[in-house]
């Protein structure tokens, strides 16, 4: 946590487990250099960053890494974790069929995320 | 001690958004082949090869745009090249799906063992993999290409 609140901006240590926060990565001077979303899932966190300026993100978050005094351990998922969004207002319904009978979709919080099973797949995190 | 596990990015940092199409082949995503059964025309987007818009009757910028809006519509959007990172503290990462946890013993792969506290070195290739001080700190650093395998 102290890592990460040292490349982006919030409280990202006061996150409660399965919640997530949009956030800004900033450069040594502050600057800011993309945006993200953060979520706490519990054993480790989990963040996506723009497709576009990901290597750049990654390299700073590599350089970071390199000079921080702490044990963190960094893994990008490169190309072996596929995203999809759904979107629309029948966007609930449709991802439902595919969950677990006894997975609370109605009642999942915005900006959460947690592991779940999709479509028989195991492994998969679903974000609201 | 080595402490962190840096990124893979032997290739990726060579990779930049602007450089992508031009030096390297596209990336495809899994779900490549089912975008081009649907009539997605597909086209360079961030390095990857990505169906902006599909073809056919309900295809094209207006009829999607409306359709995602629409009431117990739906649109899936394959956003598979964005940055997916997973972060966390080295006793309770994961190596080659076995969850390390200090003060524990675990048998990674026929060349290297991890036991506790004692620091255990092999050589897979040549690389060479090191964890340590598991329980002198209540958790470890490890090299680089250890969370690679």
């Amino acid at each position: 946590m102290a890592f990460l609140e040292k490349i982006v901006v919030g409280d990202i240590a006061g996150l409660a487990e399965g919640s997530g926060c949009l956030s800004l990565v900033t450069n040594e001077k502050g600057g800011i250099i993309d945006d993200t979303v953060i979520t706490n899932a519990g054993d480790f966190v989990y963040m996506v960053v723009n497709g576009a300026t990901k290597f750049g993100d990654m390299e700073h978050f590599s350089k970071q890494l390199e000079q921080f005094d702490g044990d963190v351990s960094m893994e990008y998922l490169e190309d072996s974790m596929q995203l999809l969004a759904v979107q629309g207002p029948g966007a609930a319904a449709a991802v439902a069929k595919l969950l677990p009978a006894d997975f609370d979709l109605v009642h999942m919080g915005f900006m959460t995320g947690t592991a779940t099973t999709l479509d028989g797949i195991d492994g998969c995190r679903i974000t609201r | 001690m080595l402490r962190r596990v840096a990124s893979p990015l032997a290739r990726s940092s060579r990779r930049t958004f602007a450089e992508a199409s031009a030096t390297e082949p596209l990336v495809k995503t899994a779900l490549y082949d089912m975008h081009k059964e649907l009539g997605g025309d597909m086209v360079p987007f961030a390095g990857y090869e990505l169906p902006v818009l599909y073809k056919g009757e309900n295809g094209g910028v207006m009829k999607e745009h409306l359709w995602c809006r629409s009431e117990g519509k739906a649109s899936l959007f394959d956003v598979s090249h964005m940055g997916q990172v997973r972060l966390c503290v080295f006793d309770i990462c994961t190596i080659r799906g076995i969850r390390l946890k200090a003060g524990s013993f675990h048998r990674i792969s026929t060349h290297l063992i991890i036991l506790d506290d004692f620091s255990l070195m092999t050589q897979i290739n040549t690389t060479t993999l090191t964890a340590d001080s598991l329980a002198r700190k209540g958790s470890s650093g490890i090299s680089r290409k250890d969370c690679r395998g």
